[in-house]
Formats: C-alpha cells, sequence, structure tokens
C-alpha cells in the first residue's frame, strides 16, 4: 500500500531551482499493477525514486504500508527498502563482479540472511536461467541480464516491485519476455507492482496507467474503465 | 480461405459433427473470431463437394459426422506448405490513403490521428491479450500476438513518417 | 601547444584527490631522496673536510719515536733546499687552573706552536685573530670556561695567557662539550711554542715538524732519500695523509641511506604507477574515440605524456624545495649524534639537489612507461564499443609468477645491493601471495565484517592487481623497517660485544714519555690493579691503496704479545711463513689496500720502506678495524719502534676501574696523554648507533605513511570506478555503514596482505643479512619484536586511517547519482 500526498521534488542546478515534482497525490493498493508514462521529464522516474526512498522530496508526504517514509533517516530508509522493496533498472545494474547466483541472492545477504537454495533454485526456473548461476554478467546477454536482475529484486519476496523502464534497453522480443515475467509474478504474488515506462507495449499489462506531464498526474485510467484504450490511445497519440 | 482449412485442421485431429467443428474453431483462435453455424454448414457442403470430406455415419444423436478424405488431407498439406504474399493493398487504411490523395481529401490529418489511436487501441488490446495468453500457456496464440504486435508497431512508425510528410 | 598543455592538465587534476594523493606521494618520494642525499654527502664531505683541515698545507712531518725531540735535529733539514715552509710543535700534557670535581675534568692538551702565520695549519675562525701570538681556544671551552677573547686563563706551570681567539670545534683544536664529557676528553688549546716549552720545562724540545715541500719535488723521490737519512736516528719522516677510515665507519650509514631514498623513490614511482595505469584504463574508450578521430598512438601517447610531465615537474619542485629542509634537519640530528663536538659544516646542496631533480623528473616516467605504451596501442573498436572494461582478467599470470621466482633467486645472492631484486620478486608475487592469504583472511573478514567483509574480498578481485600492486608497496616499507630496526638493534649489541672481546684488559693508559720497567712495576703495585702490559703502537703507517690512482693510506700497527691480553679475532691465518716481519691486518684496511692474506706488501714504517708479510686477517673493534697487528718483538726489533708508550690494565674487577683512573690521574698528572677504559669506549661508540636509531624509525615510518597514501589512492580509485556498483548495493538495501565498513575491509585486508608479506620478507631479509659473508657478520640474527609488533600495529593503524577517507567518500556517493553513472 502506497500513499503519496502533494508531493514536490524540486532540483537546483547552479542557482537556478527547477521543480521537477509539482504536487502529486496518488495512492496505490496492495497487490496493484501500476504502470507511470508521460514524456521523458515529466518527473515519473524520479516519483519511482522518491518512492524507494533512494531520494528525499521537497515537501510532501510518502507512506509505505503505513510507515511514513519522508521523516525516517537515512539508514532507515535504507532498512526499508531492502525489506519491503525490489528495484529493476532499465540498465540492469548487476554487479559485474558477482556471478549470477551471487547477484541474486545479494539483497537477503545485506540483510543478513541466508538463502534457502530451493527459493533461488525456483527463481532461477522461473527467470529460465537454470544453469547459469556461475555465470558473470558480462557473459549473459541483455535479457538474460535484466532476467536476473528481476530474480534479484523478488528474492527477499519484497511487497512492492519498482522497475524504471524495465524493458528500455531489450527490443520487443526480450522486452515482452520480461513483462510476460513480471505478469507472471505479479499474478502468482500479488506484489504490488509500480512501472515506469514511456513503453505502450509495456502499458497494456497494467491494472492501471498513471499519466504524468510537467511534474503532475495529468490522468489516470484503469483497464476495467469503459473507454480505458480509447482514451489511452488519444492521451498518446 | 482460411476457414476452410481450419476446418479441414480440426478434422484431421478426429471425425466431428457441425456445432463440434463450430466450437472447435472458436477455441482456437481464443474466441477472437465468432463464427455462425450456416458459414460452418456452407463451408462443409463446399468441402463435401469438393471430395475433402465424407459424412459417412451419424453419431449418437443422430448428428451428421465428418470424416476428412485422403484428398481431404493432401489439400491441407497442400495449403500449409503454400507461402502467403501480401498484396500491398491488403490493408484497407492504404487505399483509403491512396483515396484520400486522389480527391485531395482535406482531412487527412484527423484521418491519421484517428488510424493511430486504433493503432494504439489494439496495441493496449494485444498487450493485454498477449498477458492472458502467457498466463494461461498459450504459446501459440502468444506468437501470433506478437507477430500482429510487430505489425501494428510497424504500422504505427509508418504513420508518425506520413504525419511529417504532410 | 597551449591548448593540448590545457587539455593535459585537465585530464590530469579531473580527479582531485587523486592527483593530490599521488603529487602528494610524489613529492615525499623525492623529499627523503633529496634528504638523504643530502645528508649522506654532507656527512661524507664533512668527514674529509675536517681530515683536510687537520692536514693543512702540511706534505710532510717529522717526528721520533722517543717522543720529544731537539729542535736542533731537524736545523739541516729545515734549511734542505726541498723544504718550502714548516712548523714545530710540542705536544704536553697539562691542566687549566680552575675548581672542578676531577682532575681529568682539568686536563689540558697544549699545542705549541713556532708560527702562528704560517698556513701548514688552518682553523676555522670564530672570533679573533689566529695569526696573533696568544692562546686559541676552541667555541666549547671558551662556553665551559665563560671566556671571550682578550680574556686570560690560567694553566698550572704556565704563565697566564691572553685569548687571541677562539675557533670552532675541529680536528686539530677541540674540547668537550660539558663538564661531564670533559671526564674523558680534554681541551686541546693552542699558544707560543716558547711559552709551551717555557711553562713546561721542555725548552728546545718539540713533538714534530710539520713542512710543505717546494712544487717541483716529486714526493716519491722526497720521501725515499729522507727516508734513507733518517734511518739510523729516532726521528722519522712520513707523508702527510689524509685517511679518516682509522676514525670512522660511516659506510653502513651511506648504505641505510641510499636504501631510504632507494625506497621512498621506488614506493612513490609505485603509487605513480597506479595512478597512470588507472587513468589509462578509466580512458581506454576516450582514448579509442580519439583514435577514432584521427590521432595516432604517437599523439595519445603525447598527451599522456605531457600528463606525467606536469606531475613530475610539480612533485620534484615541492620535493626538493622540502627536501632541502628535511635534509638541513637530519643533518643536525646526525651531526649532533655522530660527532662528538658540535662541529661547524656547510651542507652540499649542489650534487644531492641536481640528482634529486634528475631522478625525480625521470622515474615517474619510467613508473609510467608500460601503461603508457600500452594505450599507445589500444584498439579504437574494442575501447569504444567496450562494455566495462573493469572487468579483466583474474587469473594468475605464469609468466608473472615465473619473472618473480627468478628475481626472488637473485636476491638470495650473497650481496648488499642483491636483496633489492628480492623485493622485485616480492612484488612480481605478490599477487600470489594475495590469493594464498585470501584463503587464510577470508574467514576472519567474513566473521568480523559479515557480509560487508563478504563483499569486500569480491571486490577485491576486481581491482586485484592494483591492490597488489599497493600490498607490495607496503610490504616492502614493513620488510625494510624490520631490517633496519634489526640492524640498528643488533648493531650497538654486536659492537659491545665485538669491543669486549678485542678491547684488551679494560683501561689502556697513554703517557707522554716512554714506560719504564720501574714504572710499570710500580703501577703494577696500584690497588686493584691485576696486571699490567706495555702495549705498543706504531703511529701514522703509511702505504698505497690498491685503487686506480694509488693514494696514500695511513694507518697503525699495535702489538701482540703472548701474555698480554688479545686485541682481536683472527678470522684467517696462513701457515707459511716468510723472512719478512709478520703482520695480521683488520678487514677494511686489508680491502682498501687490496691485498690477500699470505702476499708480501709494502709499508712506510718509521724504520723506512718496509717489506712486510700478511700472515692473517683479523677483526678487532679498535680503529674500526683499519688496523694492523704485529708481534711486540717485530714491533720493537724490526719495525724500529723500541719505546712502549701505551700500557693495557687488567682490573681485578669491573667496580674499581674508575677507581684506578683515579689513582691514574693523581700519579702521572700532567704526563697523562689518554686514559680509556672499556666502559666509556662502549659507550662512546654505541651512544652514536642509538641517536641515530629514533631518526630512522621516524624516517621509516614516514616509508610507511607514503605507502599508505597509496593505499588510500587505491582504494579512492576502486571506490570511485565502482560508482554505479555502489550506487546499485545502496539501492539493494546496501546501508552507508555496510558500505564503509565494505571499503574499510577492503583497505584492511590489503594493510593485512603488506604486513604479513613484508613481516615474512622482512625476517628473511634479516636472516640473509645476518648470514651473509659481504657484511662481516656485524648483524646477528634477531626478530625485533618490538618493531614487529610496531610495524604490525603501525601499518593496520595506518591502513585503517588510510580506508577512512575512501570509505566516507563512498558513502556520500548519492544512489540516484550513481545509478545514471555511465
Amino acid at each position: 500500500m502506497i500513499n503519496v500526498v502533494s508531493l514536490t521534488k524540486d532540483y537546483k542546478t547552479g542557482k537556478e531551482v527547477v521543480p521537477v515534482l509539482k504536487g502529486v497525490d496518488l495512492s496505490i493498493k496492495a497487490g496493484e499493477f501500476v504502470c507511470i508514462m508521460g514524456p521523458s521529464g515529466s518527473g515519473k522516474t524520479t516519483l519511482l525514486h522518491l518512492l524507494g526512498g533512494l531520494d528525499t522530496p521537497t515537501s510532501g508526504s510518502i507512506q509505505i504500508n503505513g510507515k511514513e517514509l519522508t521523516s525516517q533517516s537515512e539508514k532507515n530508509r535504507t532498512l526499508l527498502r531492502r525489506k519491503e522493496m525490489g528495484f529493476v533498472f532499465q540498465n540492469y545494474q548487476l554487479l559485474p563482479t558477482l556471478t549470477v547466483y551471487e547477484n541474486i541472492i545479494f539483497p537477503l545477504h545485506a540483510d543478513g540472511k541466508k538463502a534457502s537454495p530451493g527459493d533461488v533454485d525456483e527463481l532461477l526456473n522461473a527467470v529460465e536461467l537454470k544453469g547459469y548461476e556461475n555465470r558473470f554478467p558480462h557473459e549473459l546477454s541483455g535479457g538474460q541480464q535484466q532476467r536476473v536482475a528481476i530474480a534479484r529484486s523478488l528474492i527477499h519476496q519484497p511487497s512492492i516491485l519498482l522497475a524504471d523502464e524495465p524493458t528500455g534497453n531489450l527490443d520487443r522480443k526480450r522486452s515482452g519476455d520480461i513483462l510476460d515475467l513480471l505478469a507472471k509474478f505479479h499474478y502468482e504474488q500479488k506484489q504490488t507492482i509500480v512501472m515506469v515506462t514511456h513503453d505502450m507495449f509495456a502499458a497494456g499489462y497494467a491494472d492501471r496507467i498513471i499519466l504524468f506531464k510537467d511534474g503532475v498526474i495529468e490522468a489516470e485510467v484503469k483497464r476495467e474503465d469503459e473507454d480505458y484504450a480509447r482514451f489511452l490511445a488519444r492521451f498518446m497519440a | 480461405m482460411s476457414v476452410k482449412h481450419s476446418l479441414l485442421a480440426l478434422l484431421y485431429e478426429k471425425p466431428r459433427h457441425g456445432y463440434e467443428l463450430k466450437t472447435g474453431f472458436e477455441a482456437l483462435v481464443e474466441g477472437l473470431w465468432p463464427l455462425n453455424a450456416g458459414q460452418v454448414y456452407t463451408t462443409l457442403d463446399r468441402l463435401e463437394r469438393d471430395s475433402f470430406v465424407e459424412s459417412l455415419s451419424h453419431d449418437k444423436k443422430d448428428r451428421k459426422q465428418y470424416t476428412i478424405t485422403q484428398a481431404g488431407k493432401e489439400e491441407l498439406w497442400f495449403w500449409l506448405n503454400e507461402p502467403v504474399g501480401r498484396s500491398l493493398f491488403k490493408d484497407e487504411f492504404y487505399i483509403k490513403f491512396l483515396c484520400a490523395s486522389h480527391v485531395s481529401y482535406d482531412n487527412k490529418k484527423s484521418m491519421i490521428r484517428d488510424q493511430k489511436e486504433t493503432i494504439l487501441k489494439d496495441i493496449l488490446h494485444l498487450t493485454h491479450l498477449r498477458k492472458q495468453m502467457s498466463l494461461s500457456g498459450n504459446d501459440t496464440m502468444k506468437l501470433l500476438i506478437e507477430g500482429a504486435l510487430l505489425h501494428l508497431e510497424a504500422d504505427m512508425k509508418w504513420l508518425e513518417r506520413i504525419e511529417e510528410e504532410l | 601547444m597551449l591548448g593540448s598543455w590545457l587539455v593535459s592538465w585537465r585530464n590530469l587534476t579531473r580527479h582531485k584527490k587523486r592527483f593530490l594523493f599521488t603529487l602528494v606521494a610524489l613529492t615525499l618520494g623525492v623529499t627523503v631522496m633529496t634528504s638523504m642525499l643530502i645528508a649522506k654527502y654532507t656527512i661524507s664531505n664533512l668527514m674529509n673536510e675536517q681530515e683536510e683541515l687537520y692536514a693543512g698545507e702540511a706534505d710532510f712531518w717529522i717526528q721520533s719515536s722517543d717522543g720529544f725531540f731537539h729542535e736542533s735535529d731537524i736545523v739541516w733539514l729545515k734549511q734542505a733546499v726541498e723544504v718550502d715552509t714548516g712548523i714545530t710543535s710540542l705536544i704536553k700534557q697539562g691542566f687549566v687552573d680552575m675548581e672542578t670535581d676531577t682532575l681529568s675534568q682539568r686536563a689540558v692538551r697544549f699545542t705549541g706552536v713556532s708560527d702562528f702565520q704560517s698556513d701548514i695549519i688552518t682553523l676555522p675562525v670564530k672570533d679573533g685573530d689566529v695569526t696573533e701570538e696568544g692562546l686559541i681556544i676552541t667555541e666549547n671551552a671558551a662556553n665551559l670556561w665563560g671566556k671571550e677573547v682578550g680574556d686570560t686563563v690560567t694553566f698550572e706551570g704556565i704563565e697566564t695567557l691572553k685569548i687571541t681567539a677562539i675557533v670552532y670545534e675541529g680536528p686539530m683544536l677541540n674540547s668537550p662539550r660539558t663538564i661531564k664529557d670533559a671526564l674523558n676528553q680534554n681541551f686541546r688549546v693552542m699558544l707560543p711554542l716558547k711559552t709551551l716549552q717555557s711553562g713546561s720545562g721542555l725548552d728546545n724540545q718539540i713533538s714534530n715538524y710539520r713542512f710543505s715541500v717546494r712544487e717541483d719535488i716529486a714526493p716519491k723521490e722526497f720521501l725515499d732519500s729522507y727516508q734513507a737519512k733518517l734511518e739510523d736516528s729516532s726521528l722519522f719522516i712520513q707523508p702527510v695523509v689524509v685517511d679518516n677510515q682509522q676514525n670512522n665507519d660511516v659506510a653502513s650509514i651511506y648504505y641505510v641511506f641510499d636504501l631510504i631514498a632507494i625506497l621512498a623513490v621506488f614506493i612513490s614511482a609505485f603509487i605513480t604507477f597506479n595512478m597512470i595505469h588507472t587513468s589509462i584504463v578509466e580512458r581506454n574508450r576516450e582514448i579509442g574515440i580519439m583514435k577514432s578521430l584521427g590521432y595516432t598512438g604517437g599523439h595519445v601517447v603525447r598527451l599522456l605524456v605531457q600528463e606525467i610531465s606536469i606531475l613530475a615537474l610539480i612533485g620534484t619542485v615541492l620535493g626538493v624545495s622540502l627536501g632541502v629542509w628535511l635534509g638541513d634537519a637530519i643533518q643536525e640530528i646526525l651531526i649532533t649524534a655522530i660527532a662528538t663536538q658540535n662541529i661547524e659544516y656547510d651542507a652540499v646542496l649542489v650534487g644531492p639537489v641536481l640528482i634529486s631533480i634528475i631522478v625525480g623528473l625521470l622515474f615517474p616516467f619510467v613508473a609510467a612507461g608500460l601503461p603508457v605504451y600500452q594505450a599507445g596501442k589500444i584498439p579504437i573498436l574494442q575501447a569504444m564499443l567496450e562494455k566495462d572494461s573493469s572487468i579483466r582478467s583474474n587469473h594468475l599470470k605464469l609468466s608473472r609468477i615465473l619473472l618473480g621466482i627468478i628475481f626472488t633467486l637473485i636476491g638470495l645472492i650473497d650481496n648488499v645491493w642483491a636483496f633489492l631484486f628480492l623485493f622485485v620478486g616480492l612484488v612480481l608475487l605478490l599477487p600470489f601471495w594475495m590469493r594464498l592469504l585470501q584463503l587464510i583472511i577470508s574467514p576472519f573478514l567474513s566473521l568480523l565484517f559479515g557480509f560487508s567483509g563478504k563483499q569486500a574480498l569480491h571486490s577485491m578481485k576486481q581491482f586485484s592487481g592494483r591492490n597488489a600492486n599497493t600490498a607490495a608497496m607496503l610490504a616492502i616499507g614493513v620488510s625494510l623497517a624490520l631490517f633496519i630496526s634489526a640492524a640498528l638493534q643488533s648493531l650497538p649489541q654486536g659492537i659491545e660485544e665485538d669491543i669486549h672481546a678485542t678491547f684488551g684488559g679494560e683501561i689502556h693508559f697513554e703517557k707522554e714519555t716512554p714506560w719504564s720497567k720501574e714504572e710499570l712495576e710500580s703501577l703494577q703495585q696500584f690497588p686493584n690493579v691485576e696486571n699490567v702490559y706495555p702495549a705498543y703502537e706504531v703511529p701514522n703507517v703509511t702505504w698505497y691503496s690498491n685503487g686506480e690512482d694509488e693514494e696514500l693510506r695511513e694507518f697503525s700497527i699495535m702489538s701482540f704479545s703472548e701474555e698480554a691480553p688479545q686485541q682481536f679475532i683472527v678470522k684467517e691465518e696462513t701457515t707459511n711463513h716468510s723472512g719478512y716481519p709478520e703482520i695480521y691486518i683488520g678487514d677494511r684496511a686489508l680491502k682498501e689496500a687490496g691485498v690477500e692474506v699470505g702476499e708480501i706488501w709494502t709499508l712506510h714504517l718509521p724504520a723506512g720502506v718496509q717489506d712486510v708479510f700478511i700472515k692473517g686477517r683479523v677483526f678487532t673493534s679498535h680503529y674500526s678495524n683499519y688496523v694492523a697487528f704485529a708481534e711486540e718483538n717485530t714491533i720493537q726489533e724490526m719495525m724500529d719502534w723500541p719505546w712502549s708508550y701505551q700500557v693495557v690494565i687488567d682490573a681485578q674487577n669491573e667496580e674499581s676501574i674508575p677507581v684506578i683512573v683515579e689513582e691514574i690521574w693523581g700519579n702521572y698528572d700532567a704526563s697523562v696523554s689518554s686514559v680509556n677504559t672499556l666502559p666509556i669506549t662502549v659507550e662512546k661508540n654505541t651512544s652514536g648507533v642509538t641517536g641515530i636509531d629514533d631518526l630512522f624509525q621516524v624516517l621509516l615510518l614516514l616509508i610507511i605513511g607514503i605507502a599508505s597514501i597509496g593505499i588510500s589512492n587505491t582504494l579512492f580509485m576502486n571506490t570511485m570506478e565502482r560508482v554505479k556498483e555502489i550506487g546499485t548495493m545502496r539501492a539493494l538495501g546496501f546501508t552507508k555503514g555496510q558500505l564503509r565498513l565494505m571499503i574499510i575491509a577492503e583497505g584492511l585486508f590489503i594493510g593485512i596482505a603488506g604486513v604479513v608479506v613484508g613481516t615474512i620478507y622482512g625476517i628473511l631479509v634479516i636472516y640473509l643479512n645476518s648470514i651473509s659473508a659481504d657484511n662481516q657478520g656485524l648483524l646477528d640474527f634477531i626478530i625485533p619484536w618490538v618493531s614487529l609488533v610496531l610495524a604490525t600495529l603501525g601499518g593496520i593503524l595506518f591502513t585503517l586511517l588510510a580506508s577512512w577517507l575512501p570509505s566516507q567518500a563512498a558513502s556520500r556517493i548519492s544512489i540516484k547519482e550513481a545509478i545514471h553513472y555511465e
């Protein structure tokens, strides 16, 4: 459950203050698959970073599963992130010196936990990377790397998965596979997924689409809404 | 053409009666192509006339049971092997665009925009379908959708290109 | 061109901290080198200067084996055509009229000279006029006696004299610095010959005649002919020889200076290598792009060479300036430790500064040579399309290990410099050691730092080459620290043992006049005296060194007999005999003379030119082993030296030594030339070493300090190359604390590896030196435990400090920016 109220974020470049988020209110239910879309520079990635506690807002409030994130110390934000959240990035961000296996269990270890080999095996099977455990990231293709990243983001069974352009660097076929994978995990484990993308082909996977423009939520639409497709199509076109 | 051969494919599997063929077809296309009973029977008649199927027996409820013949099997193989060309004017929008230019239609812009909107709608629809096919494990259907999506992506790019030309 | 220099500067300062750290390391390396060179050159120069000062303008001197002789004995010589100018002197003991606790504190050695204007003697004037006839004293004497030029001093038996000049301490005149030092050292003053002669009742008596010959006279022939003329008298002629080796054995200090200088430059070079190497690896892609735009390999190399030039130039300018200052400070400390008095000296700057500038400018290029060469060869496409430059081969290169083993084997050769190869071997083999250590340390590191520790071990692999190099620097620093402290620890101990073994008796007493039988018997009756043995010492024996230019050298021949306590240890002896006088010769003299045991050798003795047979090679603590021994009878009969001026006294026990010394002064007062005791000799010889001990400890700490700058630099580079990964780790839930721990664990691993490998090699080097035949067995195999603990703790502490900054920097990395960092 994510609750965002009057969230703003300014960036300072030299003397200039650039508002990136200009007051965002948003509520995401547990288990929802939300897609945030919008042109580049509209603030969608910034929102995701703020939700993940990677950055602090200028004002406003973010509640993650009932806990206020903005008032937490840096350390507590990190702890919250590593317990409740998983991250998937556009450029995979695998650790080059770790093997696939070690990359996947990294979040568990960071939390001082042991990985159960069964869990890892299951995940490896799910992302179809069984047999690749001891490979290094640079020995994998982009799609394989992103699948490792997804496995890594889910190993600690977070309630929230934050994905920043997860298909941005992949071709149509591979990005389809990644989206299928996310859909499958979402279907089976009911995480809350917040995915930032500008890819129309990814948007169809979400239950709800939030449209960003110039630092505010311009519109949002749910899959069950009657003119869902037409509305979105109009917006995007 | 493809309905005829789809029926042959269904009959190749096992003998079926008319209604079974209708539901079988619909299941094959995941209900995305509804078929009415009349269409099924006219097609069956044509197939029987061409000696591709026979209706020798009846089932317990006394419905006509169709069976594929050797000629039918050969026709099915022939069809499966036949590559499919793509005519330039298969896409109706191409003809529309051609005609619009021919008559100096003023609303070309909105025509393109509406077409794009429709394609986006289709993309959203198909991606959602793809998600469902993926979850239900229908890989062949997923592949078809992927193909359609690639076409849509290309159409979209083309529309963007002609939009620029205007 | 200005533009491209500007580009080089920008490239260089792109990573400000790295640039700064490298520059500091470079500067410190040059600083240490410069200061060591200055110290070495200045001391060496000082030693020569002092000796030359003592020799003055004199070419020859006449002495008598009887001690004093009559002025008229040499009138014929003074009038000889070959003689240019000359000066007669009388050396006499006496006492200053003053209130002191003991007589010895008032002891004065007078030098009466016939001519104050003569340039045969030169004195370093501080105040007054040395050419004016009167009393000349030294700075120390003036301070202790509270006198200035124009004041008067009264000496026992001699009239009150007016001070005409005060001079700096020097070889001719010197005085104790404190009243305590005065117990064992007399005040040496100069006064007119006539005054001394009449005051001491030695009218017309003199001790020597120093003179110079006309320039057209060939010294060799002159010496031969006059030696022949004096053959039948007690007088003898000797050339004045500048040879300070009897008084000083500074070679070992020079060696340590050289070692520290080389070490400092070596470590700086390593840091430079690491920096340039990293900088090039980082810019692989840029270099590829540059090349795709038409840059040749030569262009790329030039760009890099410019960067190194800037670095070298700044480092050298700063380093040499600091080095001059530090060299001056070190010089002060050394002179106070080595010399017993304040000596006036000039620091030698030009040579050391020139060498430092040349080395300082060149070594960064040598260090950067390999990476720069490789940069020139970077293939364009591969570099531009390179996905992840940080992934490098993890495999140990077989060639590196082989080369390492070869260098290590060369390092085992018995030579003072060979072990530098051992260190080259160490550098090459360090990745292998690191692997080995990783196996051992990993569990502890994981236990201590948990997941951060494990993660650190992973990261270590990524930069294994650089980390190994850094650990190697520390290892070399630690091992040399251990070696030098072992040397400094065993040196005084060795010196003490040597003195005890070869001093002979407990007290050496030298009188102005030869000992008669009766005098010896009366001395034998002194309380606490166990035994008394007469000793003979032929002074100023000259000979030619076997160097290229066959220079004159000078030493003494001491006597030995069946009865008297042994003053040397025989190291090598031949069973052969010859009709010539047989002598045993000390190692250093043997080496300088270039002769072997069993050979015939020519000496200029008081008796004239004499061939001697080298019977054996010995070790002794006397005259720094720059001496020879001959049997008492041989000295008396074959070397024309009939009198014994010295006695060796066996005391009944150690406690009675001061009592006997006091008794000697009481009985022989003004005729006492010198009294030396075993404990005082030990103290005098070891205090110098102990004095410089602290200095070297500080220098070595400085070197470990430079090495730790290297660690900091390495960790900074490791961190900055991993910004993206660090960002990812943080995004995945690594806390700042965990991250800091990880960086510190990485540093700690480098530190531990450096300390462990350094300790192993240090002990190996100590062992190799202890069994080395090449350095005269001066070093024992001892493990300097205190230094070991200090080096270990210091190394690890420095490492932790060095890791602190990079760990802070890493924890400040913004996750958000890091993730988008390319």
